[in-house]
């Protein structure tokens, strides 16, 4: 069966020392993911995904994070996750350590979920409303479960 | 006297622009180069972004362009942050 979302690749960095992070494992999924999210378009708009050579996915620091987030939105501090129209998704693998526990996550998935969420935000999905940020929720665990159970049965 | 005036500009007029050019790497965040475009020439994000996806698609984009010893400021300035930067003439 043809793949409608070939022209997309999907590339993962690491660019921060301080965990130890599954990349051959994420790597595997991030095109399942991808595949999953390309699928789910939450209204009629034209998101940025289907216009995108490819999706780059880059692990990096709270300090780096927080530069960012204070640069582009005006927010001082760190995130969990910055997704960038240009198909630039950062996520800082700190809060990411320690949010997993709080949400009975394991560090690889609340990594793989914070890749699921900008994804997501490529492909339409706004998460500025309560009831927006519900929708988004909902869809990223229901998407990642899938991509996790595609991607043990393979 | 207006003889050497025109000299003057005519010299001026054809004195061609250097131009400050962005080489692709694999180092920086696209984020983060369009964060140094923005502060280096105070571009916007919109106008920023267009110049990062043009280094990161085609592995170069022309960033400014004019007299040399700006271009030669600015191109200090992007070696500054880490940025591969060559000034280059038309």
């Amino acid at each position: 069966m043809p793949d409608p979302f070939l022209p997309v690749t999907i590339t993962l960095y690491n660019r921060q020392r301080k965990y130890r992070i599954p990349l051959a494992g994420l790597r595997r999924l991030a095109p399942e993911l991808l595949r999953a999210v390309a699928a789910h378009r939450p209204g009629p708009e034209t998101p940025a995904l289907p216009g995108l050579e490819e999706v780059e996915v880059t692990f990096v620091s709270d300090a780096t994070i927080a530069r960012l987030h204070q640069e582009f939105m005006d927010i001082p501090g760190p995130t969990d996750v910055i997704t960038f129209a240009h198909g630039e998704i950062i996520i800082s693998t700190e809060t990411a350590f320690a949010n997993a526990p709080l949400y009975g996550r394991s560090f690889p998935e609340e990594l793989a979920l914070y890749i699921t969420h900008g994804l997501l935000h490529l492909n339409g999905y706004e998460d500025t409303t309560p009831a927006q940020a519900r929708e988004m929720g909902a869809a990223q665990e229901t998407l990642l479960s899938q991509a996790l159970a595609k991607e043990a049965h393979d | 006297m207006t003889e050497t005036a025109t000299e003057t500009l005519a010299k001026t007029a054809v004195d061609l622009p250097w131009n400050v050019v962005v080489h692709n790497d694999p180092i920086n965040l696209m984020s983060y180069v369009t964060l140094v475009f923005r502060r280096v020439f105070g571009y916007s994000t919109e106008k920023a972004t267009r110049h990062m996806l043009e280094v990161h698609q085609k592995g170069r984009s022309i960033l400014w362009s004019g007299a040399r010893e700006r271009a030669e400021l600015y191109t200090q300035q992007l070696h500054a942050h880490l940025l591969l930067a060559t000034l280059e003439r038309e």
